[in-house]
């Protein structure tokens, strides 16, 4: 048997379909669990309802580009294993990267002529190389979470402390973004301008609900204009 | 109690850990099962040295990444980082999706209200994609055309830009109604110096963010415990700025 004889079988289909649904079931629990802590805590049925739709709007176009990676990545392993690979602690550069190095360490040097033990292999080495962090939190990220959260209730300090996080945050990664190309900087700040126009324009029309989509739409025309800007400078 | 660090922990964070602990084990299993069970049945079991041959390059490159990444995103995800972790994409989904629903809630990072924000925004948003995976599963044919096109391809490059520009006017911008930290932007100022001196001069740094994120946190903190202390950066209340005690 080859590789893409064992790769694309319903029975992985099937095997694949259980593991989405057990991590759609922790996430629905999740949902159901902060919903109702934060009512306890005050939030009222809009601002949760705000934070719902935001964050559903928000996804659909970062998910897009996960679909699109995953037409690249089902051409080389196979259509399940993509699914699988992408919706569980998946990155489409990570994956690409694991499969060929474990193609690789079978001595082949490419999928179509690879036999079916390499796509154990794949999936084998996939699943090790990407693991770490999870195991990780199992095991320590109590402690870790307990111990920031004590420091974050000393005080006034404590709220500086607990703002140091998002700020820290945005120090290390919005600067790569000014050694990139001049394409990345104005994306930018044409998403910035069009954050505070969407502000603006929430406040000043009195339509409040503007601001649950302000970052869906940035997003969405912030990566139009980048094709703009690409068509100009580029 | 917690035993450990001695203090009252909120019934939803214990709730929140454990949840996230025991289904994260369930899931790591699965991961595993799944290629043993699916390797059995079809009788194509690499051998252990193979697995290992393509591992070690994968566990030397990809383990001090997910190490950064486990250390320094917990604070803002909170209890969300088991989902988050297990659904991935977390710098370019998960950790937006958080600082976006926090900042609507003006719930406040590493705190129980924030971390439930920060769940239950990442809930959401981790079903959609799943949802999404699927459709374009189906869809998968008709929509490769439109998907590869140069446009698409393009605009996907610059998702990242465009999602922390708005994200990030959302901090400089400041809410004067209640509690805000007067000169809050000058915690980060050092840490995002020396990360653009990084980014020029490091070429692999775009690939070490996680390392990068932890030592900016550490630095930040630095930073504004010796402003706080001074009284150069101090929380304050009300469009006046009165003092908080």
């Amino acid at each position: 048997m080859t590789f893409f004889d064992v790769a694309n079988l319903p029975l992985l289909f099937i095997l694949i379909g259980i593991g989405i649904a057990i991590v759609v079931v922790m996430a629905i629990l999740s949902a159901k669990k902060a919903y109702g802590r934060l009512q306890e805590a005050g939030y009222s049925k809009d601002q949760l309802s705000t934070v719902i739709k935001s964050s559903a709007t928000f996804s659909v176009v970062p998910s897009i580009s996960i679909v699109v990676g995953l037409i690249s990545l089902s051409a080389l392993i196979g259509l399940p294993w993509a699914w699988w690979r992408l919706s569980v602690i998946g990155a489409v550069t990570y994956e690409a990267y694991a499969a060929t190095a474990a193609m690789q360490a079978m001595g082949y040097e490419s999928f179509a002529t690879a036999s079916a033990n390499t796509f154990g292999a794949v999936m084998y080495v996939m699943t090790v190389g990407i693991i770490f962090g999870i195991i990780f939190l199992i095991i320590a990220g109590k402690p870790i979470m307990l111990g920031y959260a004590k420091q974050g209730k000393k005080g006034t300090w404590g709220t500086v402390f607990n703002n140091c996080f998002m700020l820290a945050m945005f120090a290390a990664l919005i600067p790569n973004y000014f050694t990139q190309n001049l394409v990345y900087i104005l994306t930018f700040f044409t998403s910035m301008l069009l954050g505070l126009l969407i502000s603006i324009l929430a406040k000043k029309t009195g339509a409040a609900w503007l601001n649950q989509f302000n970052l869906a739409i940035c997003l969405i025309l912030g990566m139009a204009m980048s094709v703009v800007y690409t068509n100009i400078f580029a | 109690m917690d035993n450990k660090n001695n203090v009252q922990v909120d019934p939803f964070i214990n709730w929140a850990h454990t949840f996230g602990r025991i289904f994260s084990l369930i899931i790591v299993v699965y991961m595993f099962a799944m290629p043993t069970i699916y390797c059995a049945i079809n009788n194509c079991f690499p051998s252990f040295k193979e697995v290992l041959t393509g591992a070690l390059p994968l566990v030397s490159l990809f383990w001090p990444i997910a190490f950064s990444e486990a250390i320094s995103y917990p604070p803002i995800l909170g209890s969300s980082s088991y989902l988050s972790f297990i659904t991935g994409n977390v710098m370019n989904l998960k950790l937006p999706c958080a600082i976006n629903a926090q900042k609507l809630t003006n719930a406040t990072p590493n705190t129980p209200e924030g971390d439930a924000v920060a769940l239950l925004a990442n809930s959401i948003s981790s079903i959609t994609t799943m949802a999404i995976i699927v459709l374009g599963m189906f869809l998968m044919i008709p929509l490769q055309p439109v998907l590869q096109s140069p446009a698409v391809q393009t605009a996907t490059k610059y998702m990242l830009p465009a999602m922390f520009g708005c994200l990030m006017l959302g901090f400089i911008m400041t809410n004067k109604e209640g509690t805000w930290i007067k000169n809050k932007l000058l915690i980060p100022l050092p840490a995002a110096i020396i990360s653009l001196i990084l980014y020029f001069t490091w070429s692999r740094a775009s690939m070490y963010q996680g390392v990068i994120v932890i030592l900016s946190i550490v630095l930040c903190i630095a930073v504004a415990r010796v402003l706080w202390s001074k009284g150069i950066v101090k929380v304050v209340k009300g469009p006046n700025g009165d003092p908080v005690e």
